[in-house]
């Protein structure tokens, strides 16, 4: 007689075995004590992990998750009024040298109609100063600038770096 | 408050009643735990990554399709991050099809002379905790939480075909300690 596998076994008890397999393993089962066996010993594991024991957090765990979430929520809100406050000071920024050039250009009688004139000579201004950084940016000299600038890169990211983390210090407390 | 579904609260969550969450995190808290203690083996740091989980879930509701189940997406994450504390900790974390004889260690591992004689169920939940990670969460979710093989390898990302020889490579496991330990006679 050959013994039923495990495997076969483990379909019985869940199920899984079509109309004619289980039909041969129960008349199997009928002449074979040692697979009987083997069957109650693996009924009686599968009846004892059904009763598995539920472990129960502390006490205070929800209000200490939803205490983390506000904090978190307040933090997010703080970070978006900073962007918010940089992006508009860069805009007024902005503007203000946008409405500087602009005034410069109407209040100056002698420039009325002669816009395209005015912004000609801001481009050859322009022009210059591109010329002039040629100098400045040769290739020895650029190494220079690329070192400063990482230098700089480098002291903003660890001053972001050790803001968020006690940032995060204060939301985890 | 107990006949709300998982979805109404997450709608009202989304609108703006942050407070509502509490009710998914005391609904879902202790089964989710209960998993994460028999993965981390430690329920201190299973109430962090606990904590995390309900954090990332949080975070990502507006990620979450409705057509799922929110049992299923928020096991996905806690047997996720109970993984990553896992290697984070350095810990072994097994490859999900290993092979049996890693699994046979506990067998080994098993003193009956120097473990205080328990009752069988009581025996086998401390074998439960033995186990390695994800087949302990394959046991948790089958019989725990009555999840069909087809979550189960929803959330853990794999196979049902894995799931099942997970399943039943621990049911033969247990069964032979159980037999080794005489613990089978209780039932003769």
């Amino acid at each position: 007689m050959i013994p039923i596998d495990d495997e076969t076994l483990n379909q019985y008890i869940d199920g899984e075995l079509d109309q004619t397999k289980l039909k041969n393993i129960k008349e199997h089962l009928i002449n074979s004590e040692i697979d009987r066996k083997r069957l109650e010993y693996l009924q009686k594991v599968h009846g004892d992990l059904g009763q598995l024991k539920i472990y129960q957090t502390s006490t205070n765990f929800t209000s200490f998750v939803m205490s983390k979430l506000e904090k978190k929520f307040k933090a997010s809100k703080k970070d978006k009024i900073f962007i918010l406050s940089i992006s508009s000071v860069f805009m007024i920024f902005c503007l203000a040298i946008a409405g500087y050039l602009l005034f410069n250009i109407i209040s100056d009688p002698s420039s009325t109609g002669l816009i395209v004139e005015k912004t000609d000579s801001y481009i050859s201004i322009l022009m210059q100063f591109t010329e002039s950084a040629k100098g400045i940016f040769t290739p020895q000299n650029i190494s220079i600038f690329g070192s400063i600038i990482s230098f700089g890169f480098l002291a903003v990211a660890y001053f972001m770096y050790e803001e968020h983390k006690f940032s995060k210090r204060k939301i985890e407390q | 408050m107990k006949n709300i579904s998982d979805l109404e609260i997450i709608e009202s969550v989304k609108k703006g009643n942050r407070a509502d969450y509490s009710i998914l995190v005391d609904r879902y808290k202790n089964k989710a735990f209960s998993l994460i203690v028999r993965m981390v083996k430690n329920q201190m740091d299973a109430e962090e990554v606990l904590q995390d989980c309900f954090v990332k879930a949080y975070n990502s509701l507006e990620s979450f399709k409705q057509q799922a189940k929110f049992s299923t997406w928020f096991y996905r994450i806690v047997y996720n991050t109970a993984l990553t504390r896992l290697s984070t900790k350095k810990r072994k974390v097994e490859n999900d099809m290993s092979s049996i004889d890693e699994l046979y260690f506990l067998e080994s591992n098993y003193n009956p002379e120097t473990t205080e004689q328990k009752d069988s169920s009581q025996f086998m939940q401390s074998m439960i905790e033995k186990l390695p990670p994800s087949y302990s969460a394959v046991i948790n979710m089958f019989y725990l939480d009555n999840m069909s093989c087809e979550e189960i390898s929803e959330i853990m990302q794999t196979s049902v075909s894995n799931v099942k020889v997970m399943l039943h490579r621990s049911r033969n496991l247990l069964r032979d300690i159980l037999i080794k330990n005489n613990y089978a006679e209780e039932i003769l």
